[in-house]
This record gives C-alpha cells, sequence and structure tokens, in this order.
C-alpha cells in the first residue's frame, strides 16, 4: 500500500499524480472484475428471475415475456456486454422487483445509508481520537481505566444488542429520541440538494427539518458508532504513547515547547498513520454493520433493499448494490492511502 | 451529557409540534413491515399494497366489510346474460378522480385494457375476458371467452381491479413506457376517499382526506382522520414499542410473544381473527415412496396436529378441513380433520411395504417460515418412529421454486411445506391452480404431479358451470376426492393478529384484504 522513502520533502507533484493515476487504474479494473464476478454469479445461483419477477401465479408465457423484456433469453455473453454498455452510460437497468429503474431505487437507499454511515464515521473518528489521547495523557488513571472499560464494552457488544439497549433506555423509558425513519412524518423533508436530510436542510435553513434530523440519526449513528470508536480510541491511545516515548518527543520536551504543542504538533501527526488505517477498515466494517442497524431503527438504506433484492433474485438490483458498495470500499481505501501523505510527507508513492 | 441530550430532546419535540399542518390527533399511524415493492395496480401482486390499494383505489364491486359478500363499489348495479358471458355494469354518477377528471365507462374499459396489456402478476384472473367497453358514460360492458361463475369475486379482489386515472396515466406516458408503469410504481390516482400524497422509500406513505370523495362526502361521517400515514418499521419488537407509546395507532406486525406481553396493557386493543391463508405439506404424488397414496396417508396420520396447534403455533391458528380454506362458499364441511394416529401409519406402511419405514425423504420449506420449520422437526420426530428419515432443507423462494418447478417429478423433494393466500372468496382458486394436472410444473402449482381424471374432469365442468348449487355440489366433491387420495397433508389457516390503541374506532377485520382497513367507516377518538 505505502512504501516510507527516507526524505523529508513533499512527495514530487508528478509522482504523486502517477500514483493517483496508477491507482485509479486498479480500482476500475477491481470494480470490472467485481461487476464480472457478481453478474456470473447472480446468473448462476439456482433461481428464474424471469419466474419472480412475473409473480407466482405467472402463467409459462407471461414468464417468458418479462425474460425477453429483460433480455435474460440471450445468451450470458451478450446479456454482460449489454449489461456493461447501460452501465458505461450509468444505467444500471429497471428492477425486476420494483420494475423501476434501478438508478432511482438506488438513490432512495443508498443516500440514508451514506448519510449514517459518514456521521457515524464522523462521531467515531472526531470522538474517537480524542479520547484515544486523553487515555494516553491520562494513562493508568481513574479516566483511562474508565475509557478502557468504555472501549471493552463497545467492542464486545454486538451491534444489534447495542442498539436494542439505547432504543429501550432512550426511546422507551426516557422518550428523548425517536424511532423509525430519517425524520418526523408530520415534517416535510429537506429540500433535495444533496439528498443528506442533515446538509440539505442546514444549507436550506429548514431548520425544524435538521433538528428532526438530528433527532432521528442520533440513536442509529451512535449505535454503529460505538464499536468503531471505541477500536480507534484504543489505536490513538497505544499510538500516542509510543511516539511518545521516543526521541524526539523527548528532544522537543527539552526544547522548552509546551505538553501541548508537544502532543498535537509533534506526537500526533506522528501517530497519525496507523489510527487512518485502523479507520479506513471501521469504515468498511460499518458496511457490514449497517444492515443491522438499518433493522433495528427501520432506517430506509440500503441494507434492507439489498436483502430484498437478494432473496427476490433482483439480478440488476444486486448487482448495483454490489457495484455501490465495493465503489465506496475503494473510494474509502483510495482517500485513506492519500491521505498518509498528507499526514507524513515523508511518505513516497512509487 | 444527559441534561443537554434531555435539553436537546424538549428543545426539539417542542419545535416538532409547533409546525405541524394536520394534528395527531387527526392523524392515523399505521406501523407496518411490508412495504410494497410497486404501487402499480396493474402490476403489483402483493399483501403489501393492500392497504394503500384498499383506500385510494375503487373497484366496480368490493367485499362487504366484516364479509365475503361482495357489495357495489363504483357500481351501483350490474346484470349478467343467461350464457353467463357478457355482464354489464351501470356506475355510480358523479365519480371523480383525485386528479379531478370523471371516472366514467371509458375509464373502467382503460383501466382492464391496461393491466391486460401489461400481462403481468394480477393479469391471469382476467384472461377468460374477450373484450371490455363502454356502452355509453355509466355502462360498461365484459364480454367474456367463456362463463366465468367467480367473475364478480374477481372483480371483489384487491389485485389489478382499482380503476386508475387514465388522464393520469396518459400525462406519464412514453413511447417506451405507453401504460406509465414507472411513474404509476410509485404514484397513486384513484377515486378512493384518501388520495395519495408521498412515498418515501423505506419509510412512508402519507395519504390524505380526499375532499371531492363522491360516496356521501364527509359532512356527517364519524370520520375525521384527515391524514394516514402508513410506517414502514422493519422490526416487530419496534413496533410495540410505538404501538405502547402511542407513536403509531395500529402495529400489523406484533411477534407472538410481544402478543402476549401486550394483552391485558391499559389502551391497547388486540384483534385476532382466523385468516384464510393455509399451509400445507405437499407431496410429490409422482416419485419416491411418496408416490405411494398409503405412504402418504401414513404420513397424514403420523402428525401431532393438535400439538402442532397447541405449541407449534401457539394458538395463534386453526386446524384445516380438506384442501380449501374454511369459511368460503362450497367448501365442503363434511370432510374428517385428520388426527394423530401411530398405529393406522404403521397399518397402512406395512401395506404400502414398508413394514419398518427404512427410507429417507427430504423436506423443503422457504427461508423466513420458522412455523414451518418446526412443523417439519415435529413431523421429523414423529417419523422416527415409523422408522423414516425425514431430512429439512431450508431454502431461500427462488431457488425454492427452481426446485418445485421442474417438470421432471424426480427432481421435485418428497415434501414441500407451502402456503396459498386466495386471490378471491371462492375455493376454485384453491383447487384449480393446484390440484388440476394441467397445472403441472413448470405451468402452474399443482407442485406434487397429482393427477385424478375425475378431479380433472369436475373441475373444468365447475369452471363454467353457472348455477350456484350444482357448481357447489361439484366442487365438495372434488375436495372429498383430494382429501382420499391425499396429494397433501392440510395443515393450518394462521390467524391474523392486529394491535392498535384503544382510540382506533370502527376496525372491521376483512377475510379476503386482510391487511386492509375501510378506513372511510373509521375514526379516532383522543
Amino acid at each position: 500500500m505505502r512504501e516510507e522513502g527516507e526524505g523529508i520533502q513533499s512527495p514530487p507533484l508528478l509522482t504523486m499524480w502517477a500514483y493517483l493515476v496508477r491507482r485509479l487504474g486498479y480500482t476500475i479494473f477491481t470494480l470490472w472484475g467485481l461487476t464480472l464476478i457478481t453478474f456470473v454469479l447472480t446468473r448462476v445461483v439456482p433461481g428464474d428471475p424471469a419466474r419472480v419477477a412475473a409473480g407466482p401465479q405467472a402463467r409459462q408465457e407471461q414468464v417468458e415475456q418479462v425474460r425477453r423484456m429483460y433480455g435474460l433469453d440471450k445468451p450470458l455473453w451478450i446479456q454482460y456486454g449489454i449489461y456493461m454498455q447501460n452501465l458505461l452510460r450509468g444505467d444500471f437497468g429497471k428492477s425486476l422487483w420494483s420494475k423501476r429503474p434501478v438508478v432511482e431505487d438506488l438513490r432512495a437507499y443508498f443516500i440514508p445509508t451514506l448519510e449514517l454511515g459518514l456521521t457515524a464515521g464522523f462521531v467515531f473518528f472526531f470522538l474517537g481520537v480524542p479520547l484515544g489521547i486523553l487515555s494516553a495523557i491520562y494513562r493508568n488513571t481513574f479516566l483511562d481505566h474508565f475509557l478502557r472499560l468504555f472501549s471493552l464494552i463497545g467492542v464486545s457488544f454486538p451491534v444489534f444488542i447495542f442498539g436494542l439497549v439505547l432504543l429501550l433506555v432512550f426511546y422507551k423509558l426516557l422518550g428523548w429520541f425517536p424511532v423509525g425513519g430519517r425524520i418526523d412524518p408530520f415534517i416535510s423533508a429537506p429540500k433535495h440538494l444533496t439528498g443528506f436530510y442533515l446538509i440539505d436542510s442546514f444549507v436550506t435553513g429548514n431548520w425544524r427539518a435538521l433538528v428532526s434530523s438530528l433527532h432521528h440519526i442520533f440513536l442509529p449513528a451512535a449505535t454503529l458508532a460505538y464499536g468503531s470508536l471505541a477500536v480507534v480510541s484504543r489505536m490513538t491511545r497505544a499510538s500516542v504513547l509510543e511516539v511518545l516515548s521516543l526521541d524526539y518527543v523527548c528532544t522537543a520536551r527539552a526544547k522548552g515547547l509546551s505538553e501541548r504543542a508537544v502532543l498535537l504538533k509533534h506526537a500526533l501527526r506522528n501517530a497519525m498513520i496507523p489510527i487512518l488505517t485502523i479507520t479506513g477498515l471501521q469504515i468498511g466494517s460499518l458496511l457490514g454493520g449497517v444492515l443491522l442497524v438499518e433493522i433495528i431503527f427501520s432506517w430506509p438504506g440500503l441494507g434492507t433493499y439489498a436483502y430484498t433484492a437478494v432473496t427476490v433474485l433482483d439480478v440488476n438490483a444486486i448487482m448495483a448494490v454490489t457495484l455501490t458498495t465495493g465503489l465506496l470500499y475503494t473510494g474509502v481505501n483510495l482517500l485513506v492511502d492519500l491521505l498518509y501523505a498528507v499526514v507524513d510527507p515523508r511518505i513516497r508513492y512509487q | 451529557m444527559k441534561w443537554t441530550l434531555l435539553i436537546f430532546g424538549l428543545v426539539s419535540v417542542g419545535l416538532l409540534a409547533l409546525g405541524q399542518e394536520i394534528p395527531r390527533e387527526r392523524t392515523l399511524i399505521i406501523a407496518t413491515g411490508l412495504q410494497p415493492s410497486t404501487l402499480d395496480i396493474g402490476v403489483g401482486y402483493e399483501a403489501a399494497a393492500i392497504n394503500v390499494n384498499l383506500v385510494v383505489y375503487e373497484r366496480l364491486v368490493r367485499y362487504k366489510p366484516g364479509t365475503i359478500e361482495v357489495e357495489p363499489e363504483l357500481a351501483r348495479s350490474w346484470t349478467v346474460s343467461d350464457d353467463g358471458k357478457i355482464w354489464t355494469f351501470v356506475l355510480h354518477p358523479g365519480i371523480v378522480f383525485h386528479d379531478g377528471t370523471p371516472c366514467d365507462a371509458a375509464a373502467v374499459v382503460f383501466s382492464f385494457q391496461r393491466v391486460i396489456a401489461i400481462n403481468l402478476g394480477p393479469a391471469w384472473m382476467f384472461e377468460p375476458i374477450e373484450k371490455v367497453e363502454a356502452v355509453d358514460e355509466l355502462n360498461v360492458r365484459f364480454t367474456l371467452k367463456r362463463p366465468y361463475p367467480e367473475f364478480l369475486q374477481v372483480l371483489a379482489n384487491i389485485f389489478g381491479t382499482g380503476i386508475v386515472s387514465p388522464a393520469a396515466v396518459k400525462a406519464h406516458a412514453t413511447t417506451d413506457d405507453p401504460w406509465a408503469q414507472e411513474w404509476l410504481s410509485s404514484h397513486m390516482v384513484g377515486t378512493g376517499p384518501y388520495e395519495f400524497v408521498e412515498w418515501v422509500k423505506g419509510q412512508h406513505i402519507i395519504l390524505r382526506r380526499f375532499a371531492n370523495y363522491w360516496r356521501r362526502g364527509w359532512e356527517g361521517v364519524k370520520n375525521n382522520v384527515e391524514q394516514v400515514i402508513i410506517r414502514y418499521i422493519t422490526e416487530p419488537a419496534v413496533q410495540r414499542l410505538l404501538l405502547e407509546r402511542g407513536d403509531v395507532d395500529i402495529a400489523m406486525d406484533i411477534s407472538v410473544d410481544d402478543w402476549e406481553l401486550l394483552r391485558g396493557q391499559p389502551g391497547i386493543v388486540l384483534v385476532e381473527e382466523p385468516s384464510m391463508h393455509a399451509t400445507y405439506l405437499r407431496f410429490n404424488c409422482a416419485a419416491g415412496p411418496t408416490a405411494d397414496v398409503r405412504v402418504r396417508k401414513a404420513i397424514r396420520a403420523a402428525l401431532d396436529y393438535a400439538g402442532m396447534i397447541q405449541y407449534v403455533l401457539r394458538g395463534h391458528a386453526i386446524q384445516m378441513q380438506g384442501p380449501a380454506a374454511l369459511g368460503l362458499p362450497c367448501h365442503n364441511d363434511e370432510l374428517p380433520l385428520p388426527k394423530q394416529d401411530l398405529e393406522l401409519a404403521r397399518k397402512l406402511l406395512a401395506e404400502a411395504g414398508y413394514p419398518n419405514g427404512g427410507f429417507t425423504l427430504e423436506y423443503v420449506y422457504e427461508s423466513g417460515h420458522e412455523d414451518r420449520r418446526r412443523v417439519g422437526e415435529l413431523l421429523q420426530a414423529a417419523l422416527i418412529e415409523l422408522g423414516i428419515n425425514l431430512q429439512i432443507i431450508e431454502l431461500p423462494w427462488p431457488d425454492l421454486w427452481e426446485r418445485v418447478s421442474a417438470a421432471d417429478p424426480e427432481q421435485t423433494p418428497a415434501i414441500v411445506a407451502n402456503g396459498w393466500w386466495p386471490d378471491y372468496a371462492d375455493v376454485i382458486n384453491f383447487l384449480y391452480p393446484m390440484y388440476h394436472s394441467s397445472q403441472w410444473p413448470p405451468v402452474a402449482f399443482n407442485i406434487g404431479f397429482y393427477k385424478n381424471a375425475e378431479v380433472d374432469r369436475l373441475l373444468d365442468q365447475a369452471l363454467v358451470e353457472t348455477d350456484h348449487a350444482v357448481r357447489c355440489q361439484l366442487l365438495k366433491r372434488v375436495q372429498a376426492l383430494i382429501y382420499e387420495d391425499c396429494p397433501d397433508i392440510d395443515l393450518y389457516h394462521l390467524t391474523t393478529r392486529i394491535a392498535m390503541r384503544d382510540w382506533v374506532k370502527g376496525y372491521v377485520y376483512s377475510p379476503i384484504y386482510t391487511e386492509g382497513f375501510f378506513l372511510y367507516d373509521m375514526w379516532l377518538e383522543k
């Protein structure tokens, strides 16, 4: 993934661009591989998509009509060719289940998942790193022990148990937070700009929608973030402690720098590489946890859509979900790799 | 932290309360886990769409609330020719669609032509229609290819029968999509008491009172429900919490455990009614040991029916009597209810040449149907005593369908746990697709390759017999013959369970529109 050089100057711009182009090439290759594997898999698994789409009581000629309509009667390689041709135009085909363009369904379900995932990512990173730093500074104090316990619970608790506990406490007992959906059904959704309710309501100054959206996303995001927050805070603690014991930190202190400057300007920057790595991996694991969280909190996301697509063999929807998730995953990986260079200029991309 | 959250919560609730356009007191909120795949009345064919279809669209005729009796809806009367092939319906005058256009005979014709042309989902029920035409503004004539005794029942069914605004369809039609399927998959324009407002996928559907509703309007009716929100809540336990806190008025998917916990809670009303949904164990009648009727009957005698109802289903079901649903006209009430009789089972097996069993049978059920898995385990325990090994296999629906739709019976499992919903209230909707030999795989639902020439003959006769009494005799005879041939074990009808707050008034259960609500006749007393 990365190779460390010995110099201390910034990487030459050309090398950086070359690296980026190469990585984008890899990404495209990975996604193409993903289309091929998923396409073949969805076609060879048992079950007849045309039969499912035509309906349980459909006559054989109706099934054949559906088969022709979706091009499922053509040889596999021609089907794949047509699929790829349409895909390059941004067309994922029509859903065999809802009979709508998959893009339309994807837009409806993917953005809520992304909003939830990013909010959870934001929470676990910007809360996990400071908590880890606090643990490192106050190591072996009550605070450190408390945060260790807090992290241990976060790592050990299955996400669906934690979600149910939050639901019982904060919805049933205290009634502080609502459950179900992204916004109160009595409040109109904010004007569509990005599809992210939090951003759209903020940008348009729709404060009622913003408050309601925050209110609704709090519990699912907290559930999703907790496990990753625990991991990131522990990793930050370990990484910061390791860096704090290095000679250059000693030198910085000897120079008379304040403890704050030593920590934030010198130690943290060097401690960030493993934290970024673990953050990238945690975002990947969030994608796995999001399905359960969506079910518990009735969050209208990609998880339930993907589950339905698989159970009814909606081949076009399965392809679209796999590709979108794959794109997201490779995108996050690429971003993390690029951030290495931002955080640590010694890193060279070759 | 807690105080911050509390203040945040209170402020938010306050802000939310300020801006409601239609107050909560005049909003009915229903929680359900089932979201329809499409709202298109000409395509959709799933229980999830019943609740919206029933109030946004209207049919020529409908099932009277609480019964399976057909009564007028958009049509005020109808006549049928002596040969049963020409049906003429007279519409109520002055009916308008939600888009303001008139609902006349041309609109009815257009709606049926649309469903038939799309030829998906519910279209199979309209196959006997040769042509449908508008005689004048209010008269619609259906000409059928053959007598269709259950035609009225078919027209009262919820799938494919709702009358849709032709103007709305034409406004959204394109060259590639002449019937506006794409637009109608997420919009609805009917004539019902509530009009479609929005569908936020995965979250909710909102319906609002239609001011120009034709029936009696809104003056002098008890109904005070101005808005209906159908919320999609996937987790049954969450539905229970929402109901307990009064955030929803009706919960459709309360689990058996939660049902017991809700029982007796103040403010909660539990409605439980037997449904017409039938669960069977379908035998492979053409291959393997179950091709022998004595083996099939032995297995039928081995199952513990009382234990099944009491322990597996915890009382939330009733045992079936024969292959058609209890409560339907022409149901044969004289058939015996099978009971566990292991001695009889042993005797039958011995007669079939298996005195000590000694064979293995596959039992296949669809993923997600826990009741069918547990019935399999109950049967497995009983069959071990007879020396038969039952191998229980769980398959997702597409895989299961692949297994049972093979034209070669050698590839079909020995036993398939299978369910059946009646589309309309007629026993032929059970008998013909599942037991006529023309319906063998891959064509349709006679998945056990059952064939009895007499059953075929009687069903063919019943298909066109217009004399109700004669037809009933034929169909009762068919049920008796099927029971005797034992192509399946007729297991149970699950009950429909709906939990609601006590302020919801006027609810009447419909045995056919089980998931639906006659909202026009309902009101809230909060």
